[in-house]
């Protein structure tokens, strides 16, 4: 039962670090002689911390046009957000293109700028069409079988960016990111159940929440854009913890914005400014960058956006300016 | 101190390392580390800006970086705002370059270091807001009200018309809704056009960031909408066109360097003409070229050069006349006198294609080209000359392919297609042509001819471009120019004036159909016989070719005479109709002597073998099959006389191989008797068709061997007259056929068929026919289906015990037929060419008293047929009694008496077998036919002819006449009487 109550507080670094910049000068000399071991045994980032490599599998790069989201369904097909091309685009393990369904259009199948996408143990596929405010859902093989209108919030139209299926309880989570909340809908009845959040910094508050993930006990991480962090939610629906902060060093994040948990209950999440994705024990403490095997060092990514970790250990990077989504294979880790 | 001192130190040791270099670093005007302000200046987190390094996870930022795409990108790629198809992946304002040489950016709109744009230069977090609520605000930083940041950068865009670009102010009309659906901006005043009317910064997949596409020229026609060369309806407008491929025109480099653009695939568009921005040539029009006097438009149209010496230049010929703006050719060009790019620069009608309604503006009555009038018949016009009917029977007016026409088409919009129709463009090119070129000339009355006129090709070759198929007239009978060169036309044109079309076709002016060229004096019953009759009458130029005597029937629908064709057929109009009458042209193509020519093969001066040439559509006999397939079946019958005689000529002295099949029986032309008869009539009858049989069957005949002798079914009697109905054909003397004529030979035969149920599929010639074939028209064996149609009551014998197809098959008639072969009333009755007169009697005679008798006994006797049948008291005593009252055939008590040596009907007599008995009626109270098996009879049956001969007998025998008959008809007791 990794992970299970362990996210009622707030992460150590953030405490540490405050404290740290409270007085920068107290010790010069230590300081000094601190920063030049640094800069000496470490000119370049990627040296001091824990990592966590990944072997490159495969790239699958066909005619996606800024794609967004990756998921895989229990069969091992791989669904591609091919969000400008307003697709799905389908994928065999190995990464050849199966097919694609989807066009530019509001009817039914049809897309506006598609962001997120989940899903099911029945290989249901749940997308966020955001331009159309909805959620469509789609048989395994692209043919449409309902959609869910998401409502306006005080005249704002929905902006659904992600959708996740709790199979358990028979629901599904949607982002609405233009209006910093999240939504909780029964499936067996496209009713709306709960609407959790409001804008503000605040503990269970958002600031254009993005994409989400389940883990196995079903809590929900949402990641907070604007707020630079990664909230969790408990599967009632419960504030829980929070993950990362503000700033640039390990356990921190510029512009988080896709998130994965794997089977071990490990936290993955990228930054697409900063092009790194960190992982997080089932703590939410930083546990390691991913890292490189042929380097040694932090492994870059060209925008990450939504990840996903199958069942056999592979993560899935979508990487949006680049065109492709990258797979690799989670391999051991330094120290 | 010792704080700064050691500051110092860490500043001056990352610079000797080289690292990292404080040094490039711009210091930041008001720096902030807090989130607010660091999450978009990069540059100013604490790691970086304070405490002067880089993580573990990043190197440090030493530059400043803020509103670069990459940040921009990495809140508006759909986490906060979705920018990805409208800023990040499609055309927009370029950014990450610097700005052109020539262009002057204000300092309120900073580049970066390098002189680059970036997102920030015309956006900042700090800006004015531009929307209507923080939402929607795109920090720019100063308002873009009616675009006046863009003209901030783009002055020279600006301005107007004065100053070379298009309008940017208020106009009329109101800026289309379609623009608008688009993303096009209006000013804030009404109808106001601005900058963001035609162009977005963002999210255009056009050039030059145009909301939509000049590729088509559809950006420019949402608002000029007058100028597009439909209506809404999809019609053609007499604008320039645009949107197509030029074909002739070149657009010259000294357009296209100026800035003259083509859309999509080389199509011509407004930009091709008009320069929108940045135009120094012409600032009233925006035009790419001045337009000095037609100029611009020869500038591309270098093909249409020859006009200007051509009587089109109205400078030569109608100096005065004004286009619809009021212009003359001097005042604005040679070419406005019919053309305006804009509008139509003569009266426009709409009725005809746009091109032919120029044509007639001028060439009408009242117009300056009044004197080439075009009323009357002319030419077709939006026809396809592609559209064939029947090449094989040239039955198409024209024989083209588009792949070799070198005449243009035009679409309904004017426009060139090589499928299009006709016009008068195809055949005219109103630039004129080397050919009509009048320089030096100031004379304006030359008069065309058939190689000028404008014409594209002199005539004929410009005719022969469509209708090569009727150029086989060359060189034929009827071409004039050989066989009539000084005959004229009613332009009193000889054949060399007019051209070999020209003799008998007026392409324009005519006043009958075909546009027939001659003097139309004997009316022919329709269009096109008139036209023929024309020369082929008695003082026409064709007067050795003229209709005397009997000819095949022309102006009647084969349709009401149950027929069809695939030949032409014609209504009153002279068009093409299914269900028209025949006339001349439907056999005859008068433009191809020989049938089924590929050319060649011409004959002025020989005759037509009737069959193969003489203008026939088909060779003979196909021709003919067309309407009387039917007739076909005689091939290789006892009627093809190619087979049976083919030494015999007929009255043209023709043999069947010369006349063909039907020509041997049959004259198409001028034959001397009814039913287009070709063979002489040797007997003296006049019943109608049968004459024409009897000149073959006769002994001095063609088949004298089947002559018609003595002793034959009789014809020229009306079977009403005899109280018979039929449905064979009956006929009037004069060969008519009418339900109360009389009958003939062809009431029984068709001489078409030798075999009513089966065409022939091998030579008969030499068989001997029977009754289900020489050529009945309905089989008569089996069942006796012809006789019956005349002899009802005969035919009540199938079946019985005289139907001797059942009770003697192997029994022979003195033609040694059997029964099959015959027929049941062959069997004892011959048609034609019996040995005896009474009833065609076709058996012998066995014993007897009377003639009757002996005609019966012929089978009921020891050596007859029936010999099983032999009544042992068959006669009555022989003593004369009176019959009156009872000979009267139909009455229920008819009891014939017969003339005992001529067996003809007598009222005192003797009884004889056919008194008692009916022959052809088994059953007297039951008029019908046997049932096809042996049934022994009784005194109520027996062919007796009714139980009313027993009052025949009781006059004499009192009432036990019946028992007297039973004893005295019993031989054992008739003997014991004895």
């Amino acid at each position: 039962m990794a992970g299970a109550n362990i996210f009622y507080r707030e992460t150590k670094d953030s405490h540490r670090r405050a404290k740290r910049y409270a007085n920068p000068c107290k010790s010069p000399l230590r300081v000094f002689f601190w920063l030049a071991t640094i800069v000496l045994l470490f000119p370049a980032p990627g040296f001091g911390i824990r990592l966590t490599y990944v072997r490159h599998l495969f790239d699958i790069t066909h005619q996606l046009n800024m794609p967004s989201d990756v998921s895989v369904s229990p069969d091992g097909r791989i669904y591609v957000v091919d969000g400008v091309n307003n697709r799905i685009s389908l994928f065999d393990a190995n990464g050849q293109f199966v097919s694609s369904f989807g066009a530019e259009g509001s009817g039914q199948g049809e897309f506006r700028y598609p962001l997120g996408i989940d899903i099911d143990r029945s290989g249901k596929v749940y997308v966020a069409d955001s331009g159309n405010h909805r959620v469509q859902i789609f048989d395994s093989k692209g043919r449409f079988i309902a959609a869910i209108q998401i409502p306006p919030q005080n005249s704002h139209p929905a902006d659904p960016t992600d959708v996740a299926v709790d199979d358990d309880r028979q629901r599904c989570y949607v982002i609405d990111n233009d209006n910093h909340h999240l939504l909780a809908y029964d499936l067996s009845t496209g009713k709306l159940l709960k609407t959790y959040g409001s804008p503000g910094t605040d503990k269970g508050a958002f600031r254009y929440p993005f994409l989400m993930a389940l883990d196995k006990q079903k809590n929900l991480y949402i990641v907070d854009v604007i707020n630079t962090r990664v909230q969790v939610l408990s599967p009632d629906g419960q504030f829980a913890a929070i993950i990362g902060g503000w700033g640039v060093e390990k356990g921190e994040f510029f512009r988080p914005k896709g998130v994965a948990v794997d089977k071990n209950g490990r936290v993955y999440v990228g930054d697409s400014y900063m092009g790194v994705i960190q992982v997080f024990d089932a703590t939410g403490e930083f546990h390691a960058a991913l890292g490189d095997p042929a380097t040694g060092k932090i492994k870059k990514f060209k925008t990450p956006t939504g990840l996903c970790v199958d069942n056999h250990n592979r993560l899935y990077v979508t990487e949006m300016v680049a065109n492709k989504v990258s797979v690799y294979e989670i391999a051991g880790e330094t120290h | 101190m010792r704080k700064i001192a050691y500051f110092n130190i860490v500043l001056i040791l990352w610079g000797v390392l080289g690292t990292y270099s404080f040094a490039e670093a711009a210091p930041a005007q008001n720096p902030n580390s807090a989130k607010a302000c660091a999450i978009c200046h990069y540059r100013w987190i604490d790691t970086f800006f304070i405490e002067g390094r880089g993580s573990d996870l990043v190197p440090y930022q030493s530059d400043k970086v803020v509103a670069t795409p990459d940040m921009c990108f990495s809140c508006h790629d759909g986490s906060v705002k979705d920018s990805r198809a409208r800023v990040h992946n499609a055309s927009g304002h370029k950014t990450n370059m610097p700005p052109p040489s020539h262009m002057k950016i204000p300092a309120a709109f900073p580049l970066d270091d390098d002189g680059k744009m970036q997102c920030s230069t015309c956006h900042t977090a700090h800006g004015v807001p531009s929307g209507t609520g923080a939402r929607d605000t795109i920090f720019l930083r100063t308002s873009n009200k009616d675009s006046a940041m863009c003209r901030q950068c783009h002055p020279d865009a600006d301005g107007g018309i004065k100053t070379g670009n298009h309008p940017v102010d208020t106009i009329k009309q109101e800026i289309p809704a379609q623009l608008i659906a688009l993303g096009a901006v209006a000013g804030q005043r009404k109808n106001q056009i601005i900058c963001e009317t035609c162009h977005t910064a963002h999210g255009s997949r056009h050039d030059n960031f145009l909301i939509r596409s000049t590729g088509e020229s559809g950006l420019c026609l949402d608002c000029h909408q007058d100028q597009d060369i439909f209506t809404a309806d999809g019609q053609k407008k007499p604008n320039h066109v645009i949107n197509v491929v030029p074909e002739k025109a070149i657009i010259p480099g000294e357009l296209t360097s100026k800035g003259a653009k083509l859309g999509d695939k080389g199509v011509i568009i407004c930009q091709t003409c008009h320069k929108v921005h940045h135009n120094r040539i012409e600032q009233q029009l925006l035009l790419i070229r001045k337009d000095e006097k037609s100029s611009f438009c020869l500038t591309c149209h270098t093909d249409k050069h020859y006009l200007a010496d051509t009587k089109h230049n109205l400078m030569h010929t109608a100096p005065a006349e004004r286009n619809r703006e009021g212009k003359t050719v001097a005042a604005s060009g040679v070419c406005s006198a019919c053309h305006l790019p804009h509008g139509a620069a003569r009266e426009f009608s709409g009725e005809k294609d746009y091109t032919t309604e120029l044509c007639l503006s001028c060439h009408r009555q009242g117009q300056v080209a009044e004197k080439v009038n075009l009323s009357g018949n002319t030419h077709p016009l939006i026809v396809n000359p592609f559209t064939q009917k029947d090449n094989n029977m040239v039955l198409t007016a024209t024989d083209v392919k588009n792949e070799t026409l070198t005449l243009p088409l035009f679409n309904n919009l004017g426009i060139q297609d090589k499928n299009g129709t006709m016009t008068c463009a195809t055949c005219h090119d109103p630039h004129g042509s080397q050919a009509d070129s009048i320089k030096g000339e100031t004379i304006k009355d030359v008069k065309g001819d058939k190689t000028t006129s404008f014409l594209r090709k002199p005539s004929p070759e410009i005719c022969r471009e469509c209708h090569s198929n009727k150029f086989e007239i060359a060189g034929s009978k009827h071409d004039l120019s050989k066989v009539a060169p000084r005959a004229k036309n009613i332009r009193q044109q000889t054949p060399i004036e007019s051209g070999l079309c020209g003799s008998c076709h007026l392409v324009h002016g005519s006043q009958k159909g075909f546009l027939w060229a001659r003097e139309v004096t004997v009316n022919g019953g329709s269009v096109v016989p008139g036209m023929c009759f024309s020369c082929h009458n008695a003082q026409g130029i064709a007067q050795k070719k003229v209709h005397t005597g009997y000819s095949h029937p022309i102006n009647i629908a084969p349709a009401a005479e149950g027929l069809s064709t695939r030949l032409p057929l014609l209504d009153n109009s002279g068009k093409y109709a299914d269900g028209g009458v025949m006339t001349c042209h439907t056999c005859h193509d008068p433009h191809r002597w020989q049938a089924d020519s590929a050319g060649g093969a011409q004959s002025q001066n020989g005759k037509g073998d009737k069959k193969t040439t003489s203008f026939l559509r088909k060779q003979a006999p196909d021709i003919c099959r067309e309407c009387h397939p039917d007739k076909f079946y005689v091939a290789n019958s006892k009627h093809d006389l190619n087979k049976v005689a083919p030494a015999a000529k007929n009255i043209l002295q023709q043999t069947p191989s010369e006349s063909g099949l039907c020509g041997t029986c049959h004259l198409v032309h001028n034959a001397p008797q009814r039913y287009l008869w070709a063979r002489k009539i040797t007997a003296k009858n006049n019943a109608g068709a049968g004459e024409l049989c009897t000149g073959c069957h006769a002994e001095t005949g063609l088949a004298r061997r089947k002559a018609i002798k003595d002793y034959s079914h009789p014809v020229d009697i009306a079977p009403v007259a005899k109280g018979l109905t039929t449905t064979l054909p009956l006929f009037e003397p004069n060969g008519k056929i009418t339900k109360d004529g009389v009958m003939t030979c062809y009431t029984c035969h068709d001489p078409h068929r030798w075999d009513p149920l089966k065409p022939l599929t091998e030579d008969h010639f030499n068989g001997e026919g029977n009754s289900r074939n020489s050529f009945l028209r309905i089989e008569n064996s089996p069942a006796p289906k012809l006789c019956e149609n005349c002899h009802p009551d005969k035919a009540y014998i199938e079946k019985t015990d005289h139907d001797l197809t059942l009770t003697a098959p192997f029994s022979k008639n003195i033609m040694e037929q059997t029964p099959a072969e015959s027929g049941i009333c062959g069997v004892c009755h011959l048609v034609h060419n019996g040995k005896h007169q009474i009833d065609l009697w076709a058996q012998g005679f066995g014993p007897g008293d009377s003639l009757m008798d002996t005609m019966c006994s012929a089978c009921h006797s020891e050596n007859g047929w029936a010999k099983n049948k032999i009544p042992q008291i068959a006669t009555h005593p022989q003593s004369k009694i009176v019959n009156l009252g009872r000979n009267i055939k139909g009455r229920r008590d008819y009891f014939p008496l017969f003339q005992a040596t001529t067996g003809r009907p007598v009222m005192v007599g003797e009884i004889s077998c056919p008194s008692c008995h009916n022959v052809h009626q088994w059953n007297p109270g039951l008029p019908a036919k046997g049932q096809g098996v042996n049934v022994e009879g009784n005194a109520t049956d027996s062919f007796l002819r009714a139980q009313s001969s027993i009052l025949k007998c009781k006059d004499c025998h009192s009432l036990d006449a019946l028992f007297k008959f039973k004893f005295f008809h019993d031989a054992s007791k008739r003997k014991i009487q004895k």
